[in-house]
């Protein structure tokens, strides 16, 4: 059976500190002024019922990807556990992924002129059972990565315990990262 | 609001840039002109040489070709990696209106110049220089008993130029304001507009003999 790769992000646990963003660079040496994956906070709310909003920006791994449907070269692909890749020999750099994509999770690699995006660190960590680097760095455990399949998972059972939302859904893409929505309210 | 943290550039960046702009222009322009000289040649085409109807069939003979081959040029420029190309016509992925696109390309172009030459079979048989032409011609004039259809078989797939431009914005998620159906109905209206435009001024332009 393929996997069912699952991450999610508590925005509750949260504290914006971006290690994971670091983290991200780090591994796979992402140039400077571009994310791979990034922590966009913001206040929000009215004052005095002010708070941090917290949202994570990266690639959502879409079951019904739209950046694989447009790729006329099939350089972007669905691996069999449905975790979405770049294959850069083929991928011409038309830019039409990037501006498919609901999520604005890619964007072109300068110094390599391909299209890049977060690929849940597969090739260096997930395919080896190791957590993505993002997830393993959290200083709070805001993050949780896992497979579905397994019912003994943390992200199994985080599922089965708090409401999720996932990103954009009437989008249709069926997202595999999904949310912790902040429990304590801010006005806005 | 502007971010506590991180750079916002990646997100505003204006990826396709003025050359796609012009390249959706020119194949409106290219489908456009096209399909109305066929729409003229079919209805309006009388013997004589000095009709306005000639010389829309005439403009669109020279306007349709060289506008589609200018825009090829100007796609092949914008893509980042751009001496790659060439798998865009090794691998087709009919999900993708980009690779649909290219398909009606391939079967377009060499139509439609085709065309030029035999509506100006005459000026190639002047200029010594187009000589290997001429043997193209006798080739392509053996079919005449198939021209209506292969005149139908351009129609069709100049109207597929003038609309896959519009399904391909359509689809682009990041730019709401595109991702709407409207758009390919959009794009046929102002190409077959701007063909009409654009035979008949040329036409004058060029084409008017004054008996
Ligand atoms: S988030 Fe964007 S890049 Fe990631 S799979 Fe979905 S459409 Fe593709
Ligand atoms: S930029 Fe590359 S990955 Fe994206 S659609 Fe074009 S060929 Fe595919």
């Amino acid at each position: 059976m393929g996997k069912a790769y699952r991450l999610l992000y508590d925005e509750n646990a949260c504290i914006g500190c971006q290690a994971c963003s670091v983290a991200c660079r780090v591994e796979h040496g992402v140039p400077e002024d571009f994310f791979r994956l990034q922590v966009r906070m913001e206040l929000k709310g009215v004052f005095p019922r002010l708070g941090m909003s917290y949202e994570r920006m990266a690639c959502v791994m879409c079951e019904d990807a739209p950046c694989v449907s447009v790729c006329p070269t099939f350089a972007s692909f669905q691996d069999k556990d449905g975790l979405v890749h770049i294959d850069e020999r083929v991928c011409i750099t038309c830019k039409y992924c990037i501006l498919a994509c609901p999520y604005h999770a890619r964007f072109i690699n300068p110094l390599k002129n391909v299209v890049e995006k977060c690929d849940f660190c597969y090739e260096s960590r997930v395919s080896k059972a190791l957590l993505p680097v993002c997830v393993s760095i959290c200083p709070t455990e805001a993050l949780m990565f896992g497979d579905m399949n397994e019912h003994d998972s943390l992200v199994y059972e985080t599922s089965h315990k708090e409401a999720l939302i996932f990103p954009k859904a009437h989008l249709k893409t069926k997202p595999k990262v999904a949310f912790l929505p902040k429990r304590k309210g801010m006005k806005s | 609001m502007s971010p506590i943290w991180g750079s916002m550039a990646q997100y505003e960046m204006v990826h396709w840039s003025w050359a796609i702009a012009v390249y959706l222009f020119l194949a409106g322009l290219s489908s456009g002109s096209i399909m109305v000289a066929l729409l003229v040649k079919w209805n309006r085409h009388e013997r004589s040489n000095s009709s306005i109807w000639d010389a829309m069939i005439k403009s669109g003979a020279v306007v349709a070709p060289l506008s589609i081959l200018l825009g090829l040029l100007l796609l092949i420029v914008d893509l980042g990696r751009p001496l790659s190309f060439y798998w865009l016509l090794i691998r087709y992925n009919i999900t993708s209106v980009m690779s649909l696109g290219v398909l009606f390309l391939l079967l377009y172009t060499p139509i439609v110049i085709v065309f030029m030459l035999l509506v100006f079979e005459r000026s190639v048989m002047k200029y010594t220089f187009l000589a290997p032409l001429v043997a193209l011609i006798q080739a392509v004039k053996e079919l005449h008993s198939y021209a209506k259809i292969i005149e139908y078989f351009l129609f069709v797939t100049a109207l597929c130029i003038s609309s896959y431009t519009g399904f391909l914005l359509s689809a682009l998620y990041a730019i709401p304001l595109w991702n709407s159906p409207i758009l390919p109905i959009l794009f046929i209206t102002s190409s077959i507009s701007l063909g009409i435009a654009v035979n008949i001024l040329t036409g004058l332009l060029f084409f008017q003999k004054y008996d």
